[in-house]
């Protein structure tokens, strides 16, 4: 139960900054939708869907913060490359600002916040898969 | 920049077939990008070995995978006060429907025409002629009457194509009103001008023609020709000769008819203009979902005004007493009343709801 709570946050938090990273990494170099797929990827679990990825790419083009070209590949048909545009750059560096303010709000937050020791037997079975450090806490309160 | 690479894969030219019917709203340059991005994604997939069929399935349904496109073209034109975009998109996308109405109706009322004089054509000496003849003078007839419901249909097409997840927001861009309001004038302009020039002139044609095919078939009988009287029908006249031949028919007892005939004249093509409106209330209730769509644009749009059109006409025609310049316009008024009645409604709804959403 916990677990689908949590992967649909994940989803949520992974759809939410999904912009972000598709602007952060064509900053780094112009790349094609599927490279984007496959970098992504790499991030256990962050798995982009093709149904959001190319709708996504064409919207942040007509409003202005992709520029795209045709290329010849040599191993069959011509790929679309996006780069980022003037107007790109100017807001990923605003995005970038409001991100780390905001993760460094979120992050301090969490640090006040005690850490969780489980009461349960059945609730440590299934945080073993929860990889949050687990401290000797004075008391916490008893959870449901 | 090449065209849409053939690929070996009959699946795959299927799947993109199918996407591009899906995108056939959006203009072909943005829809064979699309398509073609579509083609090179699935190429790469296969070049690192994965299956076809795997790769259309996770792509979704051709539905799926072109929706998202669709509404983001529709959103950018609702939102973007850009009345030549607006035209357009209505030029492409009613003008299809509308054409289509318009040929039904001329091939109902040919029909129509033929069968009445079935029996006059049997017995006239060149009868294919004949029968060509007076479908080619009825044409101006039968145009004048289709222009005004070509608006009752091009609207709501036009409206309806334009929809997305805000159904009410269509009637709060400006370029909607402006583009509906220029379809209207268009089709009453249009109207106006084949009552003027091509109504009169072949309408006088076909009585000429009728009378010869009556000549034509009493001396076929052996009897006597038949003189005509001389009954003078606005019908048969420009708006200038109409005009003074009422000024003429001062104390005859057909004025009221004249002078009917005339308003309806001037009447028939300002029809686009209400039917318009009303078809506004068409495509509100077609995004509602209330009824099927299709359903809802043929019967509420399409089947009820005429049914109401026609019985206010009849009404018009045949009441002696009543004032026959309001005889004429009844029909219209009507028809906008309604259309004022319903559009009203939903924008006090909209305003209703602004404030308590503001509240």
């Amino acid at each position: 139960m916990t677990e689908d709570t949590l992967k649909k946050w994940l989803s949520q938090v992974r759809k939410g900054s999904l912009e972000l990273c598709i602007l952060g990494l064509l900053a780094q170099r112009e790349s094609y939708a599927f490279e984007l797929i496959e970098t992504l990827a790499q991030l256990d679990g962050f798995v982009v869907s093709e149904g959001a990825i190319y709708p996504l790419l064409k919207r942040l083009q007509s409003e202005g913060l992709l520029e795209s070209f045709w290329s010849e590949s040599d191993s069959g048909p011509p790929r679309k490359y996006y780069r980022l545009s003037e107007r790109g750059h100017y807001l990923l560096s605003r995005m970038k600002r409001e991100w780390l303010h905001f993760a460094d709000f979120v992050g301090q937050i969490l640090e006040r916040s005690p850490e969780y020791v489980p009461q349960r037997s059945d609730l440590s079975a299934q945080t073993g898969k929860i990889p949050l450090p687990m401290q000797e806490a004075p008391a916490p309160p008893a959870r449901d | 920049m090449s065209p849409s690479v053939q690929t070996s894969a009959p699946k795959l030219e299927k799947y993109l077939s199918q996407c591009r019917k899906h995108l056939h709203l959006l203009p072909a340059t943005e829809r064979e990008e699309i398509l073609r991005e579509l083609q090179s994604h699935c190429h790469e997939e296969q070049l690192r070995g994965r299956d076809l069929d795997n790769v259309l399935q996770r792509l979704g349904s051709p539905t799926d995978y072109t929706r998202p496109f669709v509404e983001q073209y529709t959103d950018a034109l609702r939102t973007q006060d850009n009345w030549g975009a607006h035209a357009q998109f209505a030029l492409r996308r009613g003008l299809g429907p509308a054409l289509a109405v318009g040929l039904i109706m001329i091939v109902l009322f040919q029909a129509n025409t033929l069968v009445m004089f079935a029996e006059l054509l049997t017995h006239a000496p060149n009868p294919l002629q004949n029968v060509l003849q007076l479908m080619l003078y009825s044409m101006p007839a039968v145009v004048s009457l289709a222009l005004p419901y070509m608006a009752l249909l091009a609207v709501p097409t036009y409206l309806y194509r334009l929809r997305g997840a805000e159904a009410t927001h269509l009637l709060n861009t400006a370029s909607v009103w402006k583009t509906v309001l220029v379809i209207c004038l268009l089709l009453s302009g249009l109207g106006l001008a084949v009552q003027e020039w091509l109504v009169p002139p072949a309408n006088r044609q076909t009585v000429a023609l009728l009378k010869d095919m009556m000549q034509a078939e009493l001396r076929a009988a052996g009897s006597p020709a038949m003189t005509f009287q001389d009954n003078p029908d606005v019908r048969t006249l420009n708006f200038g000769e109409a005009a003074r031949l009422i000024e003429r028919s001062a104390n005859t007892p057909n004025l009221r008819r004249l002078r009917f005939d005339f308003y309806t004249k001037i009447t028939l093509p300002l029809a686009a203009l209400s039917n318009g409106l009303y078809g506004m209330v068409t495509a509100m209730l077609m995004v509602s979902g209330l009824f099927q769509p299709l359903y809802t644009l043929v019967v509420m749009g399409v089947l009820v005004p005429s049914l109401l059109w026609f019985i206010l006409y009849g009404i018009g025609v045949s009441h002696n007493s009543l004032n026959p310049l309001l005889g004429a316009v009844l029909p219209n008024s009507v028809i906008l009343g309604i259309a004022v009645v319903f559009l009203l409604g939903i924008w006090l709804q909209q305003r209703s709801l602004a404030k308590a959403v503001q509240g």
